[in-house]
């Protein structure tokens, strides 16, 4: 019996070359073969086959349906995912953070709001860990100007500019690009000062060993617990800008104690990049050897 | 905002499950948002539908669960869950608290055909 269409010549074997028969199926179809077997197909539902017809003369050929159907019914299942919205950046900050270790270096992410005084802590950053001997790189996040990287330069690191455009966020595969271009080979220290955000460069893993948060006496004592995602997850929160704090009505101690209602481990250095305190705190707790 | 870069994350982890399952069709989408995962629910609502136009996505119904922070303390042994982003330990108010879930934004399910 042919196996694929049932008719009791199939078991014959009987092929010629030009055996060739293409039907399209509605589904009532004949077809016959030179060498003398003829076969039909009638039903009433809806159905594909591949007919696997063996010769005495190998060849093959392949039938082709004009229209498209399948045998299965589609049948709604439901997938338990608990899969990850952000997997593939999570999946690229990965392979950042293997290439930071096998490069042993370490790599921070410096999130705050706009004008907390990321870039002038930095310039202070470098310009110490020029003196120090320390070889750093660094990547500027804005969505547009180079200003930053700019203010940075010339003063020993690796310095470049990534524009964000209308993102509000770095995100690991900007990083990934850019590091073979930023890291060199004697490169120790990576510093990374995202997008001024407070809120959403908190959510995307760079590939950093640590975020960093700078809060500045300009802002209030309650941005932890108006933005806990970010002081939840920085291993160091910088009060910035304590040379100010005779002109503004903000209570050290209740930010700490927000701080630490949010994040009780998180390291606190407060300092002032303009007058200078607390920079020996901060580059203590940046180059902890 | 962040919501539209999530939106098109989550559109392109679904158009690779959809690939691994054979499937075309979705019929509905379950969302789990962590207490700690910054996500803005009715923003990220607002962008899903720009990022779902023209992928088997666009027009199906979603829900949006909220993940509370499952916490576990390291001092005293004791897991527990916190509604609110703040990891202390409710019983022993010790701060060495491990969070064992409630950080991330997840497709938590999808009805496939």
């Amino acid at each position: 019996m042919c196996r694929d269409c049932g008719c009791e010549e199939g078991n014959k074997k009987i092929m010629d070359q030009i055996h060739g028969h293409v039907h399209s199926h509605d589904h009532t179809h004949s077809h016959s073969h030179a060498a003398g077997h003829s076969h039909s197909h009638a039903g009433e539902n809806a159905h594909s086959h591949s007919h696997d017809h063996s010769h005495d003369d190998a060849h093959s050929h392949s039938h082709d349906h004009s229209d498209n159907h399948s045998h299965q019914p589609s049948v709604p299942k439901t997938l338990q995912l608990e899969h990850k919205v952000l997997a593939r950046n999570d999946q690229i900050a990965d392979m950042n953070r293997a290439w930071f270790e096998q490069r042993e270096l370490r790599c921070i992410n410096i999130i705050s709001s706009p004008g907390s005084g990321k870039t002038m802590l930095l310039e202070k950053s470098l310009d110490a860990l020029q003196s120090k001997g320390v070889h750093t790189s660094v990547v500027v996040g804005d969505q547009q100007t180079d200003n930053d990287a700019r203010r940075l330069s010339g003063k020993g690191a690796k310095v470049m500019q990534v524009n964000t455009h209308s993102s509000c966020h770095l995100n690991a595969e900007q990083v990934q690009k850019v590091l073979p271009d930023v890291i060199h080979e004697e490169t120790e220290l990576f510093i990374v000062e995202n997008v001024g955000n407070l809120v959403c460069p908190a959510a995307f893993d760079l590939g950093e060993n640590c975020k960093i948060a700078l809060l500045s006496v300009t802002e209030g004592e309650d941005k932890p617990l108006k933005y806990p995602v970010l002081f939840a997850t920085a291993e160091c929160v910088v009060i910035s800008k304590i040379d100010l704090l005779e002109h503004v009505d903000f209570c050290i101690e209740t930010c700490v104690q927000n701080l630490r209602k949010i994040n009780p481990k998180v390291t606190i250095i407060k300092c002032s990049a303009r007058s200078g305190e607390g920079m020996d705190s901060w580059m203590d707790w940046l180059l902890p050897d | 905002m962040h919501e539209l870069s999530l939106a098109y994350s989550a559109i392109g982890e679904m158009q690779t499950i959809l690939k691994k399952e054979g499937a075309n069709k979705v019929n509905r989408i379950v969302f789990s948002v962590g207490a700690l995962s910054g996500v803005d629910q009715e923003a990220f609502l607002f962008c899903f539908p720009l990022a779902a136009e023209g992928t088997p996505m666009e027009g199906v119904p979603l829900t949006m669960e909220d993940a509370c922070l499952n916490l576990y303390c390291n001092s005293c042994n004791y897991e527990f869950i916190n509604p609110e982003p703040i990891v202390i330990c409710s019983k022993c108010q010790g701060v060495d608290v491990k969070v064992l879930s409630g950080q991330d934004f997840r497709i938590k399910e999808m009805e496939v055909e």
